[in-house]
């Protein structure tokens, strides 16, 4: 069953002279139970259409066209205290900077007090126990309910913030990059504590990282964004193993990986600015396989196996282009 | 040029933070950030330092390219003992020869300096050349960092490049002083992951053929493996393991390491996200219990590990461990995690 | 290429580039805001006017004028004179017109003291910290601990009325202000990377703070410089107000005076003490407006939006 869906959602910034595009056009169906990543380089817009589902867009932020659907309802078009009221109780986030998202002149047990009885309708006893129950659940000691912010090492705070998400028994958690700025062994038990609790609630998590071996581990589905596109999306394994877009074949080589030996190769040449228009592809400038309908025509995300969805013109010459990506010279062939 | 083999000997040094003493109350214990610790490396070769943060590495960066001074310890630079007593021009002339590479492009530059400025501000600090030589010097820099075409960058301000173009310049100006040893500390964790590879490529290549011995500093192994020859693991500001770096990622025999390598992502979706084998509680580096440090995470602490602190010493595999127990440990219980896979539901 | 390296010779020079950065980020900043802009044009407007005070006045300020033979005093704006005459038959017109001068070398002078000082001792005690910037801190709050007015009506009255000397009093005390927003600046930049840099690179304490440092503050310095030029010109009006001032120099604090002592005020003279209350009024506000901008240099979030 599929209860979040995102249709065609844009979301633009208005800027002093243009308009920047920082989401355009995005569909995606998130179904129950499910881990979604969604990867892409830095101003790809992926925060963005996280904000964008939130409701918390920067002032000069709006959404310009496109529906997100919970459980079939529209999101946008429905009244702000009912909007409100499935934000967090349903869908909770994680927020990138979690580690500052606690206010350091209260206790946390505070922040949980505040969310349960303001939204969740609980008195103060029943939050303070609930808090001392999710706090064993994401491994904490319930004692420390009554220590301030400051006392917490980064990744206790990360779990304070998943604990702080969880605590209206939500739906859909969505974690904007949960994991980075963390040491690889809190990392480690975040994701481990992720995937848990989808296990144990049958949770459904979108996770938002730039790092491929982040989600590689967590998640089922994933949607590699660029510039405000998706540009493909499907299950992990089939993506990671045989990408279709030439982005996504760039990404995994440009990892590198304790298991693997090969050279590391980078995506030479920079995202192209939003604000202005576009013509083609976008991905062009730093594609080493473009061809000439590339720079014309803008490709569409479609459907070419079940369930896989790439925009790429020559989506199927993918065996070829895989061998191909495998080279260093191919990708240096786009100066930077 | 000095006799020895090695560029860097590090012996026993340690680096002690004294907190400002309050008036009243207990007197707060020195941070132990660096705890005797020793390692040389081989002129022309690489060397990795991981570790949690907090582990010490970042100090120990500083204190060989002597940003910080010793609490006490030996460190010899080419040969020769870099104490306290150097005179300015000494001082002067190791800053010349050890470079730093700093994490975070966007601040290492003066944002109100073009590039070529950035670039020459060394030259004329170490009164290289004439004008003319130190222009050809900077062109000649930025076109072995392949930021060409030069003109176009050289009179470009920071907030003009992206952070890759920027690391690129803050390499070659570590660079364009001809050092013999550069520390770089976590060069590419501020970069857009596309442009990453570009950076350690760019790295490697530029280190080898400049002949420079390097240090690199990272939490990250898989970053480490990619570049160097030797890796360090510190754990609460000592050494616990230190080898070639394939020996230390494939047969890891410290408790901590084996963690440290079971929790680095893969993007290899088929490898399974296992449960590690350590206890969460971290110990703060001002509060160092006695015995061994990694205790109190250790899952195979025996009473030996309270009481005595376990020294540095050679393995059987030829890498450098510091346990009680590595050679039980080690040979039984690290599974390959290429064996396991991940069950899809 | 070639070329490029020909036009870089002559732009070499350091001190060059510094100062050009940060007058074009200084201009950048009034381009912005727009009080910033209204506050600009306030103190370019008096400038000028001070500048060509002899070409605009109509007549010598001290000149009593005489028409037909007698004095004109006390008189209402008419045609020979917009705005009356003083009790003492001098053209308030020409008054208030060089009433400009001793404004704007007052509020000139004193601000640049109070950068030059200011930023001194904000550079040294920012970057060197420790004993240093203790003592010169300590100093600064003892600066603070003066009252400011009567510390200039003392010091005038002990070395004489003089312009010179109601400059000189404020730039000892007012760069205070500056020195404590400096070092708290400085503090901030010395951390940054690039100064880390700088210093791994083998550059001296004096490289740092000069090449470095200073031109990451320098912005910073200017804007208090030019609220250190309202409050100036505040003093110097209030001072002659008082009857402190310079008897020989015409500024409007001055005027002020003379037409309070003359009792201009029970005879309803408007035209001769509302002008120089006006002009007064409006550079320090221009020094506020301009002050008011300072804040999005200093909290550039808050331009976010």
């Amino acid at each position: 069953m599929s209860f979040l869906t995102i249709e065609d959602l844009k979301i633009h910034y208005q800027l002093k002279n243009s308009v920047f595009k920082a989401v355009d056009g995005v569909d995606l169906t998130i179904k129950e139970g499910q881990i979604i990543g969604i990867v892409g380089e830095s101003g790809c817009g992926k925060s963005t259409l996280v904000k964008g589902i939130m409701q918390v867009m920067a002032r000069n932020g709006f959404i310009a066209a496109g529906d997100i659907k919970y459980n079939g309802e529209s999101m946008i078009k429905m009244s702000e205290s009912k909007r409100r009221a499935i934000l967090w109780k349903d869908i909770a986030m994680i927020p990138q900077a979690s580690m500052d998202s606690l206010n350091p002149v209260y206790r946390v047990v505070d922040a949980f007090i505040e969310v349960m009885t303001l939204k969740g309708g609980k008195s103060k006893k029943e939050a303070i126990v609930r808090a001392g129950e999710l706090f064993e659940l994401v491994g904490i000691d319930k004692k420390r309910l009554r220590d301030y912010p400051h006392q917490f090492s980064g990744g206790m705070k990360q779990r304070v913030a998943i604990a702080l998400a969880l605590c209206l028994d939500p739906k859909i958690i969505i974690a904007d990059e949960p994991v980075t700025a963390l040491d690889v062994i809190v990392q480690h038990q975040v994701l481990t504590m992720l995937n848990n609790l989808r296990s144990q609630f049958n949770l459904t998590v979108i996770l938002i990282t730039h790092d491929i071996s982040v989600v590689a581990q967590t998640c089922d589905e994933l949607a590699v964004m660029y510039a405000g596109k998706i540009v493909e999306k499907g299950n992990i394994r089939d993506i990671l193993k045989s990408p279709r877009h030439p982005y996504s074949m760039g990404l995994s080589n440009a990892f590198p990986d304790l298991l693997k030996n090969d050279k590391l190769i980078s995506i030479n040449g920079s995202v192209p600015n939003l604000a202005l228009e576009q013509k083609g592809c976008r991905f062009v400038s730093r594609c080493p396989f473009s061809v000439d309908i590339c720079h014309t025509h803008e490709p569409e995300l479609t459907e070419y196996e079940e369930g896989r969805y790439a925009a790429c013109h020559r989506v199927h010459d993918y065996n070829e282009l895989q061998e191909l990506a495998k080279g260093v010279s191919v990708w240096d062939k786009v100066t930077s | 040029m000095g006799q020895s083999d090695f560029l860097i000997e590090v012996e026993d040094l340690k680096k002690w933070f004294y907190p400002k003493q309050s008036l009243i109350g207990r007197r707060k214990a020195p941070l132990r950030a660096v705890d005797g610790i020793s390692f040389s490396i081989k002129k022309g070769t690489s060397i990795g330092i991981a570790g949690e943060s907090g582990c010490g590495k970042t100090t120990t960066g500083k204190l060989l390219l002597k940003l910080y001074d010793a609490t006490e310890g030996s460190f010899k630079f080419d040969g020769v003992e870099m104490n306290s007593g150097m005179t300015k021009q000494e001082l002067k002339d190791f800053r010349r020869k050890a470079q730093l590479m700093f994490q975070n492009p966007y601040e290492a530059l003066n944002p109100r300096y073009t590039i070529y400025q950035s670039l020459q501000e060394p030259l004329i600090i170490h009164k290289y050349g004439t004008k003319e030589v130190r222009r050809k010097k900077i062109i000649n820099m930025l076109e072995k960092v392949r930021l060409t075409p030069v003109e176009s960058y050289l009179h470009k301000f920071p907030h003009q490049l992206s952070g890759g173009q920027l690391q690129r310049v803050v390499l070659a100006r570590s660079l364009v002083v001809d050092p013999l040893f550069l520390v770089a500390d976590e060069p590419v964790s501020m970069l857009d992951v596309s442009v990453r590879a570009g950076v350690l490529n760019l790295m490697r290549e530029v280190t080898s053929t400049m002949g420079l011995t390097t240090v690199y500093i990272s939490h990250d192994l898989s970053l480490i493996k990619y570049l160097c020859e030797e890796t360090v693991i510190m754990y609460l500001g000592s050494i616990v393991e230190k080898g070639p770096t394939d020996k230390i990622l494939f047969s890891p025999m410290h408790p901590y390491t084996m963690a440290l390598i079971s929790a680095v992502p893969s993007s290899d979706p088929d490898v399974e996200l296992k449960e590690l084998n350590i206890n969460n509680s971290i110990t703060s580096a001002d509060n160092i219990p006695d015995g061994c440090k990694f205790q109190d995470r250790c899952p195979y602490a025996q009473e030996i590990c309270f009481k005595q602190e376990p020294l540095l010493q050679k393995t059987k595999n030829d890498h450098f461990v510091a346990c009680h127990f590595s050679e039980e440990i080690g040979g039984k219980q690290y599974e390959n995690r290429l064996c396991s896979t991940r069950s899809y539901g | 290429m070639e070329q490029m390296i020909e036009e870089q010779k002559g732009k070499d020079s350091e001190l060059y580039i510094i100062l050009k950065n940060s007058w074009s980020n200084f201009f950048n900043f009034f381009k912005e805001d727009r009080f910033a802009m209204v506050g600009l044009i306030i103190y370019l407007f008096v400038g000028i006017i001070a500048i060509f005070a002899p070409v605009i006045a109509p007549y010598d300020p001290h000149e009593m004028l005489r028409y037909d033979g007698e004095y004109r005093t006390n008189a209402g704006p008419n045609s020979e004179n917009i705005l009356g005459t003083t009790n003492m038959g001098r053209d308030v017109f020409s008054q208030l017109i060089y009433g400009a001068r001793p404004a704007v070398l007052v509020g000139v002078s004193a601000a640049f003291m109070v950068v030059l000082i200011g930023t001194l001792v904000g550079l040294v005690a920012g970057y060197y910290r420790g004993k240093v910037d203790t003592f010169l801190m300590r100093v600064t709050d003892v600066a603070f601990g003066i009252p400011f007015e009567p510390f200039v009506i003392v010091l005038v009255a002990f070395l004489g009325p003089s312009i010179w000397n109601i400059v000189l009093a404020m730039g000892l005390l007012l760069w205070r202000d500056t020195a404590r927003v400096i070092r708290s600046q400085v503090l901030v930049v010395r951390e940054r990377g690039f100064v880390e840099s700088a210093r791994v690179a083998g550059a001296s304490n004096f490289r740092i703070i000069f090449r470095h440092i200073t031109p990451n503050i320098l912005p910073l310095a200017l804007l208090y410089g030019s609220l250190a030029m309202g409050w100036a010109i505040l003093t110097e009006a209030a001072i002659s107000f008082l009857g402190f001032g310079d008897p020989s120099a015409v500024s409007w604090g001055f005027m002020l005076n003379d037409a309070f002592v003359s009792q201009a005020l029970s005879r309803g003279s408007y035209s001769w003490f509302v002008p120089p209350g006006i002009c007064i009024m409006l550079v320090v506000m221009a020094g506020f407006y301009i002050g008011r901008g300072s804040e999005k240099i200093l909290y550039p979030r808050m331009n976010q939006y």
